[in-house]
């Protein structure tokens, strides 16, 4: 155990954005702080680094409506699994294909969409990605507007960029009635 | 006029034979990707070191433990070397796989499930016995379906026997 513990140690790479995350002070009767680490190959960790900006990217193209840049990232075969309930075999609370999504970008239905946590598990043109975001739907129910989510991604590198393949909820979505009572700092 | 009318016809014969060739191709992928998992973990309790070797990459992971999908620690990070011992040493005397899906994406597979599995080993025989909700990536590299990534959704969720975790 102890070898295999420091083998893993001397495996474990952890970026840049997920060695922030670590830093960040959990918020009173929040989310405990992120303990994981992203794992990933020395030489594989600016292209993960690479990933994560793709996402963040990502998600300021949704919140700008720019259904243009997005037509690019995300993939024919897209899709996007709402809720945690997969994760013990209940159904979904909503899937989007690629043609739902895009109607999220062209309604500009977001506001806000920033990731707090992010780590990458890289696999040569294949990447998963992990963490955290807090989401504003202003056109959701009051009390519904603002909520956060943990999620796991996965990518491509397909005509040497990154496509976007598919999100799913792993954590979530957990709501709040302000972005302070959704986040992981103060 | 006549020939445009037919060359729309041809083109949407064209169109139509390749959206029914690559419909095939996808399903067939997806036939073999739904039978990856069991098959890998039939491998893997046989102690066929040599099979797992050959359908997982050097930069292989494995995450136990759903903690890392709300911020926490995973229970242990399995790497190809790590999980190979375990493979060696048969860890693991059953892995039976149940409700496994698939989401298809040309050369990149997910699938996600559930399994119950038992274990040899461990001090705790209330804790041999588990069930475990998954998400695990594959590609397809040079024809073959290689298996890079398992995360546990939910879970492990343990108990003294099969019937005590076959609902959980």
């Amino acid at each position: 155990m102890t070898s295999r513990a420091g083998t893993l140690a001397a495996a474990v790479v952890v970026l840049a954005g997920a060695a922030a995350a670590v830093a960040q002070t959990p918020r009173p009767g929040g989310s405990s702080a992120p303990q994981h680490e992203s794992v990933t190959p020395t030489e594989q960790a600016a292209e993960g680094k690479a990933v994560l900006a793709f996402e963040r990217e990502i998600a300021a193209a949704l919140v700008r409506g720019d259904v243009a840049y997005m037509e690019k990232a995300i993939a024919a075969d897209f899709v996007m699994v709402h809720g945690d309930g997969w994760t013990h075999g209940d159904p979904p609370t909503l899937i989007d294909d690629r043609a739902g999504f895009m109607q999220r970008v062209s309604g500009k239905i977001y506001d806000a969409h920033d990731y707090d946590v992010q780590a990458a598990e890289m696999h040569g043109d294949v990447a998963v990605t992990y963490g955290r975001y807090v989401g504003y739907i202003p056109s959701s129910p009051p009390g519904r507007r603002w909520f956060y989510v943990w999620y796991q991604k996965v990518y491509a590198k397909r005509g040497g960029r990154w496509v976007y393949l598919s999100h799913r909820t792993v954590d979530g979505a957990h709501y709040g009635n302000d972005r302070r009572s959704v986040s992981l700092t103060e | 006029m006549r020939t445009a009318i037919a060359g729309v016809v041809v083109a949407a014969v064209v169109a139509a034979a390749g959206s029914a060739a690559r419909g095939a191709d996808g399903s067939a992928d997806e036939a073999e990707v739904l039978k990856l998992d069991q098959r890998i973990a039939d491998g893997v309790v046989r102690g066929d070191t040599a099979f797992v070797h050959s359908v997982t990459p050097a930069d292989f992971v494995m995450v136990h433990g759903d903690g890392w999908t709300n911020g926490g620690k995973p229970l242990l990070t399995d790497t190809e070397q790590s999980m190979l011992r375990r493979v060696t040493t048969k860890y693991y005397d059953v892995l039976d796989f149940d409700s496994v899906k698939a989401e298809m994406h040309g050369d990149v597979a997910i699938t996600y499930g559930r399994y119950l599995a038992h274990t040899t080993t461990g001090d705790d025989p209330g804790r041999r016995w588990f069930s475990v909700w998954f998400e695990r990536v594959y590609a397809k590299r040079d024809g073959r379906w290689i298996y890079l990534s398992h995360r546990t959704v939910h879970g492990p969720t343990f108990g003294a026997d099969r019937k005590s975790v076959s609902d959980k």
